[in-house]
């Protein structure tokens, strides 16, 4: 009897949002929740490694066609937490899963670049992306409802225009 | 005789910042504009006050020398004060007139940070005190 109640505690654990993946921790710097969402969705720090980053930081001034370059006291706050929780130096599974298949000579630039990114959305047509109603590959938000809250889950995913019927995806003709 | 000119030009600041003032008074948003406008007389002595016509044109033109994807304000702004607009990251921007938004241009940082970016980005250089003014007096009028 104890055995079997291990048992079920342990498959209630193994069935637990936290070993699942889960929603990214909370993101604590109050310099990095304000700066890094001015122009769009807060991107996760766990999403990309610290090289990554550094490169960034280093040259907000050319950020994907834009200035967004910061004072220096803000600067330092802000890239020092991203290297704190890149995917390669933070611990949780979360970051993890996001460095596998990473090569660190040569890391991408961008999430959307990633190995786990590509392989997690390889059902997606590009059309989908392109929609007017998402825009670009960058715009995880239209389609993760949660994603400002760091929940990336399946759950929560609603591709504006198609619907998924048994695991396939079907365009909304009609709309 | 430079302190009449001081005059004047602190009393054009003041006459354009008190007319502002009946519609949109703000201590913060007017110290930010006054501050502008020292800056202004120290850059040029014969400065004579801001315009909301040339502000005007610098929010609306088409420029040069910036970066590819974005030759004007209106890129990103609303294409008009009172319209929202996009980041090209699909972030709405709300409308830039302070009659529409009264919590605009009232945090120096702030509107020191977007205008070092902004005309970088659109001008292709930082943008002088006479311009910053300028562009906030119309802002301030709309
Ligand atoms: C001035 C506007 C602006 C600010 C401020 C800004 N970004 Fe960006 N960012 C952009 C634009 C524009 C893109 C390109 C989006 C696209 O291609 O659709 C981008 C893209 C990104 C991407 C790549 C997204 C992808 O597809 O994987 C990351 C990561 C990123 N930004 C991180 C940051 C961080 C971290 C900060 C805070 C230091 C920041 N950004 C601040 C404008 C900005
Ligand atoms: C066009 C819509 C769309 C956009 C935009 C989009 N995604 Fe997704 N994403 C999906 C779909 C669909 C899935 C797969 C859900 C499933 O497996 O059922 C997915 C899956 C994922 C997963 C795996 C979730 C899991 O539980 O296994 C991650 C992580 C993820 N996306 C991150 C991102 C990030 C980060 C961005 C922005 C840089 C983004 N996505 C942008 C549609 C989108
Ligand atoms: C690449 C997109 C983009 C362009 C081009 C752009 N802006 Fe902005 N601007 C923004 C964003 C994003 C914000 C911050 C969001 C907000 O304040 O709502 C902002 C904020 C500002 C602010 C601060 C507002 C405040 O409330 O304090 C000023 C001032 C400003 N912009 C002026 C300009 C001027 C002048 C130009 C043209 C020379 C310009 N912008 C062009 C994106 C842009």
């Amino acid at each position: 009897m104890i055995r079997f109640l291990t048992l079920c505690g342990l498959l209630a654990v193994l069935a637990s949002p936290a070993m699942a993946g889960g929603p990214f921790p909370p993101i604590t710097s109050e310099a990095v929740k304000t700066e890094c969402a001015e122009c769009h969705l807060l991107y996760r720090p766990q999403m990309l490694p610290a090289k990554s980053w550094a490169a960034m930081m280093a040259d907000l001034a050319n950020h994907f066609g834009e200035d967004a370059s910061l004072a220096p006291g803000t600067l330092k706050e802000v890239t020092d937490y991203h290297l704190a929780h890149a995917s390669d130096v933070d611990q949780p599974r979360r970051a993890k899963k996001f460095l596998a298949g990473v090569d660190l000579s040569n890391p991408p630039m961008k999430i959307s670049d990633t190995p786990r990114f590509i392989r997690k959305h390889d059902d997606v047509p590009v059309a989908a992306f392109t929609s007017k109603a998402v825009g670009s590959k960058s715009r995880c938000q239209k389609c993760h409802t949660k994603a400002a809250e760091g929940n990336f889950e399946d759950d929560f995913v609603v591709i504006p225009g198609y619907i998924n019927v048994f695991g396939v995806l079907v365009k909304k003709v009609w709309e | 005789m430079k302190m009449l000119s001081l005059a004047i030009a602190l009393s054009t600041v003041l006459s354009a910042t008190l007319g502002a003032n009946t519609a949109q008074a703000n201590p913060a948003r007017d110290a930010i504009v006054a501050a502008f406008a020292a800056q202004a007389k120290a850059e040029n002595p014969s400065f004579a006050g801001f315009s909301a016509a040339a502000g005007n044109t610098l929010f609306n033109s088409t420029h040069s020398g910036g970066k590819p994807d974005t030759p004007s304000c209106t890129s990103c702004h609303g294409t008009t004060p009172f319209a929202t607009g996009e980041t090209r990251a699909g972030k709405v921007i709300e409308p830039m007139a302070v009659s529409k938004n009264p919590g605009r241009y009232t945090d120096t940082e702030k509107v020191d940070k977007w205008f070092f970016r902004n005309c970088r980005s659109v001008l292709g250089r930082e943008c002088t005190a006479q311009e910053k003014g300028d562009y906030l007096t119309y802002m301030i009028s709309q």
